[in-house]
């Protein structure tokens, strides 16, 4: 039981930052219809600009300044390179963010070269000891952080005139821009929301004991079968299929270990993503209407 | 977004059918004015050898080190004896991503331009691309130094394979732990959960048998995707396995080595020189002290001729380069390389034949960086010796004993050829 | 006399060679309720495209307020002060009423997406005059009880009044109706048509509207444009308007 206790807690805190990730992914698609294949560079550049504040700032304004500039980065990529863009077929824009999903990847090897580097998380390798149970600091921070910044993501999109706009704009461009809505600024906004939330999955998939690696980038590619599975189009969905997908890996490498080799839960994820896509092709939570990708 | 990754199949397949058309032998491109015969890659005035390598990928960091450290012996020997039989040695660098697929394309671009690779990493890549290796008679010194790669056609493995560091590292920990018949001492072992790792497992298993007082309690195993160890860490401690032996990549030295402290859990660990990265140093800061690195060949912090040569070589060459142990094992087939080929130039036969022949029976000594091997027939393994290293300031190894070699890692051998 | 509030000129567009509109012009005053017609195609859409700011017509002008609108994006215009709803009811299916009916006034306030996120000082205050404004809307629309409803659950008829409501909450100056009652029953039709000329006569708002149906726009407006192929045919009181040849000829037929 303890160890079944301790492997869903850690499943939770993983799955709670790809479900991060996955809600940046859905936000871009519902705000700019855009699935962006980039996002996972983003992931990786704001641990990357993490680590080098980390030095010379406390926490608080290294994390702030991650995201400055990623963000900051995502209006430039969505403003020059994506928003032209809008309006042709879903194959070219997949295919543009490819590009930049190699770019960004390239730079990043440039700038800060192929090897590892330390840790980023907010907390150090502390633990806490509930019961029999271990928790350590760094999965405590993700899931404190991860479900505060939920919430607020949630409270943004349901309560205040920006999050309004940003929904109004996800389900009729024509129609937020008669209610006098600026849906380029709308588009510029979800970018900003999705960076946002890649640079707070960066630290903790980098968090003690995992660390700060050019491969951080294609670790936040899981996200895909976690939206797939929730559904494209919704938010609710993203974090469930993140919860899905993080729980499948943990509980998985332990009570599937004798199955398939030990590879089975590495596979998991991408199985539940085709049952998913076979039996309810618009994912659990998302709605029948959405276009096929 | 399924369209993708069939996509990359068909182009790929048809890359594959294209290179068919142009795929080169090992014809001979003739005799050289000093009369020496001279095979692909092979001109007047230079002669180009390949490294193919993961430059970008997963495991760049060791593949770009390692390249590092051929470079810079052939620099070396272009610089003080300009280059070998008269002509400049060239090498053609070629990025695999650590990706089967890619590495494919890659052998097959370099082959027709090269005389041999001076190195190749990856197991998978190496086995993707046996048979060219094989029709193409290339001379092949393989950086993935295990027992799969040494066992290819034409394929050399110039140090201990990682087999054999952890045969040794296991007979090293078991001693220090006063395993015997009357004290018995639990292990357990981390492979990965592919055929790699199985191949580790069974010299684990072999050693763990051929040392008396051991009994092995858990082998659990990763794969690439898992960046969360608290399965396999939970599944060693609650055996109480006292050594866990590491059958694994750098990618999962600060997972299992960080989560076991996490869940109080300190038992000796020990992997093969493979597993170290010397980034990992920081992040995993305080945790070391009961970790080893049973390593094959020597360490950048070593005071031996070898080592020195090394590090001037490497700072003539690249003096902006972070030091990083991998060097030290493209070092030791740069140097393989280069004393072949000059035994193939006495013979006055650059070809791949006359590589090949060459390398047959080369004794080459390392200045001390490990002891002198013997190529031998290209099949066997070439060294049995290991050092015990702990890790340092700033993530560098340093040795805690010194280089020996165990009779579980020659019975292994002896059992793997039968 | 004071400049109309709206006025359209010589509007010209052109669909693959076709006249969509063919020197449109008319002028709207401050509080008028106008109304333009036309059988299928005469045009109508097209010029509330351009009005709208989707179509930029190949010549002509626009003028609101004595300010040019051609050019201006959907949302200038929108922001400018001129409302819209659509023909196929386009509300925001998964928001409640409430919602939908806020972001309306989306455009009347100030504080960003981050202070927004704290419900404090002006952002606080902005979001009670907002809510004070909703409702009153919705009351006067009889959609007081329905504040929490989500909105593609409720029938069409309610959904167009939910349109109007929005419309309405971003007090605009002029508002532009496409065809409000299409889809709705007889009952639903007088209803609406109760609701627009309320509206009209008591907020003061001036309207274009734009329709099919004859009865309801010859019971309440001041004045009617009647279109046909793209080029303006008549433009008159309702009363005189059933009586011009031209409009009997060419749209309405033996029908009256």
């Amino acid at each position: 039981m303890t160890l079944f206790l301790q492997l869903g807690f850690q499943g939770i805190a993983l799955g709670l930052v790809y479900g991060l990730i996955a809600l940046g992914f859905v936000i871009m698609f519902k705000g700019s219809h855009t699935f962006n294949f980039a996002h996972g560079q983003f992931v990786a550049i704001g641990a990357y600009v993490v680590l080098v504040l980390l030095p010379r700032m406390p926490y608080v304004l290294a994390f702030i300044g991650a995201v400055a500039i990623t963000v900051g980065l995502a209006l430039v990529v969505e403003r020059l390179l994506i928003r032209g863009l809008i309006g042709r077929s879903v194959t070219v824009v997949v295919l543009a963010t490819l590009g930049i999903s190699t770019m960004l990847h390239n730079a990043v090897l440039m700038v800060w070269g192929v090897g590892s580097h330390d840790s980023v998380g907010p907390v150090g390798a502390g633990t806490t000891k509930v019961g029999s149970v271990v928790l350590p600091n760094s999965a405590l921070a993700t899931v404190a952080v991860s479900v505060v910044v939920l919430a607020a993501v949630a409270w943004f999109f349901q309560r205040t005139r920006h999050g309004l706009a940003l929904r109004a704009t996800a389900s009729s461009q024509e129609a937020a821009l008669a209610q006098g809505i600026d849906v380029g600024r709308m588009f510029a906004l979800s970018w900003a929301l999705a960076a946002f939330l890649a640079v707070t999955a960066s630290i903790f998939l980098a968090s003690f004991p995992r660390v700060v690696s050019p491969s951080i980038g294609d670790l936040a590619l899981i996200a895909i079968p976690a939206i797939v599975i929730g559904g494209m189009d919704s938010l609710m969905g993203a974090v469930v299929g993140g919860l899905v997908v993080g729980l499948t890996q943990v509980l998985g490498s332990n009570y599937l270990s004798d199955i398939g080799g030990g590879r089975l839960h590495e596979v998991l994820p991408y199985v539940l993503m085709l049952l998913v896509l076979l039996v309810r092709p618009y994912g659990l939570f998302g709605s029948r209407s959405i276009e096929r990708v | 977004m399924l369209k993708k990754p069939l996509t990359a199949v068909a182009v790929a397949s048809l890359m594959t059918l294209a290179a068919c058309g142009n795929s080169a032998g090992s014809g001979d491109s003739g005799t050289g004015a000093d009369g020496v015969a001279m095979g692909p890659g092979v001109t007047d005035d230079e002669i180009s050898v390949t490294v193919i390598s993961d430059f970008s990928g997963p495991i760049a960091q060791g593949g770009i080190a390692g390249s590092l450290g051929v470079e810079a012996k052939i620099d070396q020997v272009n610089r003080e004896q300009g280059g070998i039989c008269g002509r400049k040695v060239v090498v053609d660098k070629r990025d695999t991503k650590y990706d089967p697929q890619i590495t494919t394309q890659q052998y097959r671009a370099a082959a027709p331009k090269n005389l041999m690779v001076a190195q190749f990493v990856g197991t998978a890549g190496l086995n993707a691309v046996r048979a060219n290796i094989e029709r193409d008679k290339m001379p092949t010194l393989s950086a993935s130094i295990n027992t799969q790669t040494l066992d290819l056609p034409n394929v050399y493995v110039a140090m201990p394979p990682f087999e054999v560091e952890l045969i040794n590292g296991l007979t090293w920990a078991a001693k220090e732990a006063g395993a015997s018949a009357s004290k018995k001492v639990k292990v357990g072992f981390v492979t990965s959960a592919d055929e790699t790792g199985k191949v580790y497992l069974d010299a684990l298993n072999h050693a763990a048998k051929a040392t008396e007082g051991l009994e092995v309690v858990a082998q659990p195993t990763y794969t690439n995707a898992d960046t969360d160890f608290t399965a396999q860490v939970n599944s060693l401690k609650d055996a109480g396995a006292e050594i866990v032996m590491l059958g694994v990549t750098p990618a999962q030295i600060a997972g299992i080595i960080g989560q076991s402290a996490q869940f109080g859990y300190k038992p000796t660990f020990v992997s093969s020189s493979g597993a170290w990265a010397s980034s990992l140093g920081k992040p995993l800061k305080g945790l070391l002290d009961k970790y080893y690195v049973s390593g094959g060949y020597g360490t950048l912090n070593d005071d031996n001729a070898g080592i020195q040569a090394l590090t001037k070589a490497r700072k003539a060459y690249a003096p902006d380069a972070k030091p990083d142990n991998f060097e030290v094992g493209g070092w030791i087939n740069g140097t393989v390389v280069v004393e072949a080929l000059r035994k193939a130039c006495e013979a006055k036969d650059l070809t791949r034949e006359g590589v090949m022949k060459a390398m047959t029976g080369l004794k080459v000594s390392f200045d001390d960086i490990l002891p002198p091997i013997d190529l031998g027939d290209g099949n066997s393994i070439v060294s049995f010796q290991s050092r015990i290293n702990k890790i340092g300031a700033d993530g560098v190894q340093e040795p805690v004993a010194e280089f020996f070699e165990s009779e579980a890692a020659k019975s292994w051998d002896a059992a793997r050829r039968k | 006399m004071s400049a109309a509030l709206f006025e359209v000129e010589d509007l010209t567009l052109s669909f693959a060679g076709v006249r969509a509109l063919d020197g449109v012009d008319f002028t709207i005053d401050e509080g008028e309720l106008f109304a333009v017609i036309g059988p299928n195609g005469a045009g109508k859409s097209t010029l509330f495209n351009c009005i709208s700011g989707i179509y930029r017509p190949e010549s002509g002008s626009i003028k609101f307020g004595g300010r040019q609108l051609l050019g201006s994006a959907p949302h200038r215009i929108a922001s400018a002060g001129i409302a819209r709803t659509f023909q196929n009811v386009d509300v925001f299916p998964a928001m409640t009423v409430e919602e939908c009916l806020l972001l309306a006034r989306h455009q009347h306030l100030r504080s960003g997406p981050v202070a927004s996120m704290v419900r404090w000082g002006r952002s606080a205050r902005e979001e009670r005059a907002a809510l004070r404004k909703v409702t009153e809307v919705a009351d006067r629309l009889g959609l007081g009880g329905l504040l929490q409803s989500t909105v593609g659950t409720l029938p069409h008829g309610i959904q167009k009044r939910v349109e109007l409501a929005r419309s309405l909450c971003m007090e605009p100056r002029l508002l532009l109706l496409d065809e409000p009652v299409a889809g709705m029953n007889h009952e639903e039709t007088a209803e609406m048509a109760a609701t627009l000329s309320e509206v009209n006569s008591d907020l003061g708002v001036t309207m274009l509207l734009v329709e099919h149906d004859m009865s309801m726009v010859m019971g309440i407006s001041h004045r009617v444009c009647v279109l046909d192929f793209g080029r303006r045919i008549a433009l008159d009181t309702p009363a005189n308007v059933v009586r011009d040849e031209a409009v009997i000829d060419a749209y309405l037929g033996g029908a009256l």
